[in-house]
């Protein structure tokens, strides 16, 4: 163990389960280099099962009001350092960076001018890069902060190193694969078979996010289902954005079919479910993993570049169902 | 279809770019820990700045002695080794809103303020081998030193109003001289200035003739503390 602290950043204030495995996954492959461990996210359930210090992140300021949240940003600063004084610190980034969403940019640049202030060095350990960036001067800024900082960057693809390389990084940028796919791939080797027995279910991870574009997917999966005779479960990966949209599709369901074996799902045991299902269809990229790993048939709705991505590293290109298609737009899903 | 093709056992994931992948990963980790096993070994010098705070062994706060203490309380946080040099005990108000263990007070044995300021303030400067030397209230500097001096030159009321009206033998009175000495060692040797407003710096610049690229404006903030 060196004596190091690691402070971990990552999409950790929503409670999403799926943005949570990163972090278990960091810890499985690293722990043993670090003498101390900080979370910046919330405390739920999922993440205070790893066992380390867990603060929440402060709140960043965009824009004219720069004020905003400085307190907690200095007290903050001032709780990790008390933590370990004395000691070098790696900022671990996880997830994604250059995102199409400019805010997410321009957080990710002011939380990395932050963590400057009291964390030796960054790694940025194997996230995905979004093509399409719309704030060039949000991604010059946060390239240059990069470029100063004592970083290591490792992404999960060569399209992300380009996007980067031509962003401006100067660094070395090594090209690996997702961490929890490493991970699971570690721990379960491949090819990935069944860890779970089949229950005879359609697992349906919903996404509260741009729902009315997919929703249809997520009805005629159901209706699969029904006329298949299985049972579905509706999974929330993230209870406090999509549970709300599984208890709609429930009811809506239930109304119609109140004979039909149905279940919600919340997000703890929302791995273990899809575990257990016959097929999955998620619109989350942790949910992808979390049923192909598991040896899972999945179809998946690609949202975001990484989801595509996965799918064509697996060569399992067919297997995603992309709404704005016009084939799947005219496709009658009722009548499989 | 995807279904019935699912349910028939058509998916099959295709490994065949995922090993290489894993081998890419792994040699990856390695020059992470090589990374690691660098940063450990490094060191990391963070930087050390002396404060000559001689306006903090009075607990009366007021405006100049708000903004040094305010000043240091934000570089302790930021993790900045700090020095604090005076001839006598700064008042234990003032050390409280620093962070625990962030500064070190040297307290010099009694000697002339002159001696002091143009010799063991330069000496304690050489022997922690601070990286900056910065005073916060427009004078205390020393002639020379091992590291950048920095000043706070808060305005130049004093040279331009005050000393208009200060009659001819008081101007010749030995104590106003050497001051002004003080004054004139401070600014003329510092590297760098910073002073609180642009108004400030155009006195600066117009009536003590200090360059304009040495000067640099940094405003004042509220005073969050309690």
């Amino acid at each position: 163990m060196k004596n190091l602290h690691a402070v971990i950043a990552g999409s950790l204030h929503t409670g999403n389960i799926g943005d949570n495995t990163p972090v278990k996954a960091f810890i499985n492959q690293q722990r043993e280099n670090y003498q101390k461990l900080t979370i910046l996210g919330e405390a739920n359930q999922d993440l205070l099962s790893i066992g380390e210090w867990i603060i929440s992140p402060p709140p960043m300021a965009i824009g004219y009001h720069f004020w905003h949240g400085h307190k907690q940003r200095v007290e903050t600063r001032k709780k990790i350092n008390e933590q370990m004084p004395d000691i070098k610190r790696n900022y671990i980034w996880l997830g994604g960076l250059l995102g199409q969403n400019f805010y997410h940019t321009k957080l990710r640049y002011q939380e990395l001018r932050w963590a400057s202030l009291f964390c030796h060095t960054l790694v940025y350990y194997f996230g995905d890069v979004a093509p399409g960036f719309q704030n060039p001067t949000a991604a010059k800024k946060l390239i240059n902060k990069i470029n100063n900082f004592n970083s290591w960057i490792a992404v999960i693809s060569t399209e992300a190193a380009d996007l980067l390389i031509n962003a401006g990084l100067k660094l070395k940028v090594f090209i690996g694969i997702y961490a929890v796919l490493f991970d699971r791939c570690q721990s379960w080797g491949l090819p990935f078979i069944r860890q779970k027995k089949d229950v005879g279910a359609v697992a349906i991870v919903v996404c509260q996010f741009h729902s009315e574009k997919y929703i249809q997917i997520w009805r005629s999966a159901a209706v699969s289902a029904i006329k298949l005779g299985v049972q579905i479960f509706w999974i929330s990966l993230s209870d406090s954005e999509d549970m709300s949209l599984c208890q709609q599709l429930f009811g809506e369901f239930y109304e119609k079919y109140p004979h039909h074996p149905m279940e919600i799902i919340s997000a703890m045991n929302g791995e273990t479910k899809i575990a257990e299902a016959s097929v999955c269809v998620t619109r989350w990229f942790h949910g992808s993993i979390f049923s192909i790993t598991s040896g899972v048939p999945t179809i998946a709705v690609p949202y975001d570049v990484k989801v595509q991505r996965l799918f064509q590293f697996l060569n399992l290109g067919e297997w995603i169902a992309d709404p704005t298609l016009k084939s799947l737009n005219n496709a009658d899903w009722n009548s499989i | 279809m995807e279904f019935q093709s699912a349910l028939v056992g058509r998916f099959q994931p295709d490994y065949s770019q995922l090993k290489p992948g894993i081998k890419a990963h792994q040699e990856a980790l390695v020059d992470l820990s090589l990374f690691i096993i660098n940063i450990s070994k490094a060191e990391f010098c963070f930087i050390k700045i002396a404060f000559n705070p001689r306006l903090l062994s009075s607990p009366t706060l007021r405006g100049w002695n708000r903004y040094t203490v305010n000043l240091l309380a934000e570089l302790s946080s930021l993790g900045i080794e700090l020095f604090l040099y005076y001839d006598s005990p700064l008042h234990e108000s003032y050390l409280k809103k620093l962070l625990k263990d962030s500064y070190q007070v040297r307290i010099s044995t009694p000697m002339r303020y002159i001696l002091w300021e143009q010799y063991w303030l330069l000496k304690q400067s050489e022997k922690y081998q601070i990286d900056i030397l910065h005073c916060p209230m427009n004078f205390a500097l020393p002639w020379s030193s091992p590291c950048p001096r920095v000043l706070t030159l808060h305005d130049a009321i004093d040279q331009i109003y005050y000393s208009q009206n200060i009659p001819w033998y008081q101007q010749l009175n030995f104590a106003h001289i050497q001051n002004k000495l003080y004054h004139w060692i401070a600014r003329h040797r510092a590297d760098h200035i910073i002073t609180v407003s642009q108004y400030s710096k155009q006195d600066i610049t117009k009536y003590l003739h200090i360059s304009e690229d040495k000067i640099k404006v940094i405003y004042e903030a509220a005073d969050t503390m309690k």
